[in-house]
């Protein structure tokens, strides 16, 4: 039998869950895992508006559940006590995505619109700014689970994919998908220095998982690892993980805590 | 006997007007030529002086344009780190009327900058505002690029602009001798190499900046007329290239900037003076307005300056809203008092003493 893992994180942890629990996953031989996920509204301390584009707080909108007092009572709530190694899986609930993204839209086009009064940002301007949110936001984050344990962190399952419209290159210097690589390299780079910082192990997402040099986002959309709903109906969720991908960061994280080779 | 100074109002003389006064009221110094109503759209540049101009106005009942703010989700102390939101667009620090002059005239297409991109260990720096991107860019194609969507904005102020806001920082500038194009600082302090050949000391003589001023005047009428409000830093000199005491040089150039003002008010109907630098310099007020380098001006100061300007035009100050609004203030405040001369490229001359 091997460690013991507790996942903690948004519904994407709950969605490796059902991988686990589901006829895909060989079992206990490699390592047992316990599950605890809220969803994003419950979540984070922070919120994005998309509309104000500001960071808010849950104060006007106190969550119902508080993590911490869930992790107090965590026995009424089957949360296993002293995993052996406490994961958080972040999710995408932390205003961090949608932060980024906007910012990304100004490194490539400035405003929203044509004549919209937001310069365009250059890529020290994007580093400095995208440092700030994901420092802001991840830290809280893990503070919710930390408890003086060593933790493994993975960000977020998904990376900044292309929401804005296609344009032609800017000034002849940057395209779309330029742009956004460059900006997933840079959160990357910012992710590994924020953990580093706060002392914890980070694995990566695992690069076969990343469009466009492995998953597609439609490979990503096949084989839904939540496939019902709370109501027991077939649900075919193209939101979160898919098996493959589940399968894909099952074994980064066996290889990555010597539970299993990473070939095996 | 009958006497011109018998009916004069106690202002007219200094031991009422100035005397007597309470060393911190700077009593009645302003008296608009002309009301700045709430609708109307205001622009701000100028040397870092003008930056607590631009604050002090966008706490007020007033339209401030800002035509390139940061991204929302930016923190306001790093946006300003970058430039952003300190003046109306992201031009950095207009010290000079030439400086100004000239980025009108580039915007519209009559003026092309020499030696307009500077390096500094691989990365490259916009010659006419190095400051606004600390780290430079990745190429001189990239710094192209970005000037050219900033003139793009330029013209959008000038265009929607009612009321300009600027203040005289320096006469003392650095200027590219075969084309004439003026950098708001010395090559060689933020990026790029200093060739004397090349590159020149100019102090601007008060015919000089007259002429830059009106020209730049009728320049921004000639799309739509609209009114000047012209103030003098009383920020004196970091140093000074002209081979005087820096004390004197300062002098020197805070005379020629105030009394162009003070004739520009004279001979234009649609420009206005506001007396910052006398508020901030007044003897009655002891240097009580100046932080301990003798140069920054206190919070006070510059609070006691812009009230008197908002006062005097019923622009009382809008209290900030809350939730985040106030926070985010309350970053650029904090910024802006921790690291006053951050924003400032001049001050980087500091650095070289």
């Amino acid at each position: 039998m091997g460690p013991s893992f507790q996942i903690l994180g948004t519904s994407h942890a709950g969605s490796w869950k059902d991988f686990v629990e589901g006829d895909d996953w060989p079992g206990e031989d490699y390592a047992r895992f316990s599950f605890f996920s809220l969803s994003g509204k419950y979540f984070g301390d922070l919120t994005y508006d998309i509309e104000t584009g500001r960071f808010g707080t849950f104060e006007e909108d106190p969550p119902a559940i508080v993590v911490e007092k869930l992790l107090e009572n965590n026995e009424s709530l089957n949360v296993p006590v002293d995993p052996d190694v406490p994961v958080v899986f972040l999710g995408v609930h932390d205003g961090r995505e949608k932060a980024l993204e906007c910012l990304l839209f100004h490194r490539l086009h400035g405003g929203k619109e044509p004549g919209d009064d937001v310069a365009l940002i250059s890529e020290p301007f994007f580093r400095t700014v995208a440092r700030d949110i994901v420092f802001a936001t991840l830290s809280d984050h893990v503070k919710n689970f930390r408890d003086g344990q060593n933790t493994i962190v993975i960000p977020k399952p998904r990376r900044l994919t292309r929401h804005f419209h296609s344009k032609p290159k800017f000034a002849g210097l940057l395209d779309a998908d330029e742009a956004l690589a460059e900006a997933n390299a840079i959160i990357d780079e910012i992710i590994k220095e924020w953990a580093r910082g706060e002392g914890v192990e980070l694995i990566m997402q695992p690069k076969e998982t990343i469009d466009p040099n492995g998953m597609t986002k439609e490979e990503y959309r096949k084989e839904p690892t939540h496939k019902l709903n709370a109501a027991g109906e077939l649900f075919e969720d193209t939101a979160h993980m898919n098996v493959e991908f589940a399968k894909l960061m099952i074994e980064e994280l066996l290889a990555h805590t010597g539970s299993r080779g990473k070939d095996a | 006997m009958a006497n011109p100074y018998e009916s004069l109002p106690d202002d007219a003389f200094w031991r009422t007007g100035v005397a007597a006064r309470d060393p911190l009221d700077p009593g009645n110094l302003y008296q608009p030529k002309f009301a700045i109503e709430p609708k109307k759209r205001i622009a701000t540049a100028g040397s870092c002086f003008a930056q607590h101009v631009g604050r002090a106005l966008k706490s007020a009942d007033v339209k401030m344009l800002d035509v390139e703010p940061a991204p929302r989700v930016a923190d306001p102390a790093i946006a300003a780190r970058f430039g952003y939101g300190l003046f109306s667009a992201r031009y950095g620090n207009i010290y000079t009327a030439r400086q100004l002059l000239q980025l009108a005239q580039e915007a519209y297409g009559e003026f092309t900058p020499a030696n307009a991109i500077w390096e500094r260990d691989g990365r490259y720096f916009d010659a006419l505002r190095p400051g606004v991107e600390p780290e430079g860019l990745g190429s001189p194609e990239e710094v192209m690029a970005h000037r050219a969507k900033h003139l793009e904005a330029v013209r959008l102020l000038f265009k929607r602009c009612d009321v300009f806001v600027f203040t005289f920082g320096l006469t003392e500038t650095w200027c590219h001798e075969e084309s004439g194009t003026v950098y708001p600082m010395a090559p060689g302090v933020i990026a790029g190499d200093w060739n004397p050949d090349e590159t020149v000391f100019r102090n601007l003589t008060y015919e000089d900046v007259m002429r830059d001023f009106c020209a730049f005047r009728r320049l921004l009428d000639s799309v739509r007329p609209r009114r000047y409000v012209v103030t003098v830093s009383p920020v004196p000199l970091t140093a000074t290239a002209s081979g005087k005491h820096v004390e004197v040089a300062t002098t020197h150039s805070k005379a020629i900037l105030r009394a162009v003002c003070g004739q520009l008010a004279e001979r234009f109907r649609n420009v206005d003076y506001f007396p910052s630098y006398e508020i901030i310099t007044s003897i009655n007020a002891r240097g009580a307005y100046y932080a301990e380098n003798a140069r920054s001006v206190t919070t006070r100061g510059v609070e006691t300056a812009m009230t008197l300007f908002l006062n005097a035009h019923g622009l009382a100050p809008v209290a900030p809203a809350s939730g985040t609004d106030l926070s985010e203030d309350e970053k650029l405040e904090r910024a802006f008092e921790e690291a006053d001369d951050l924003f400032c490229d001049e001050a980087l001359l500091e650095k070289f003493r």
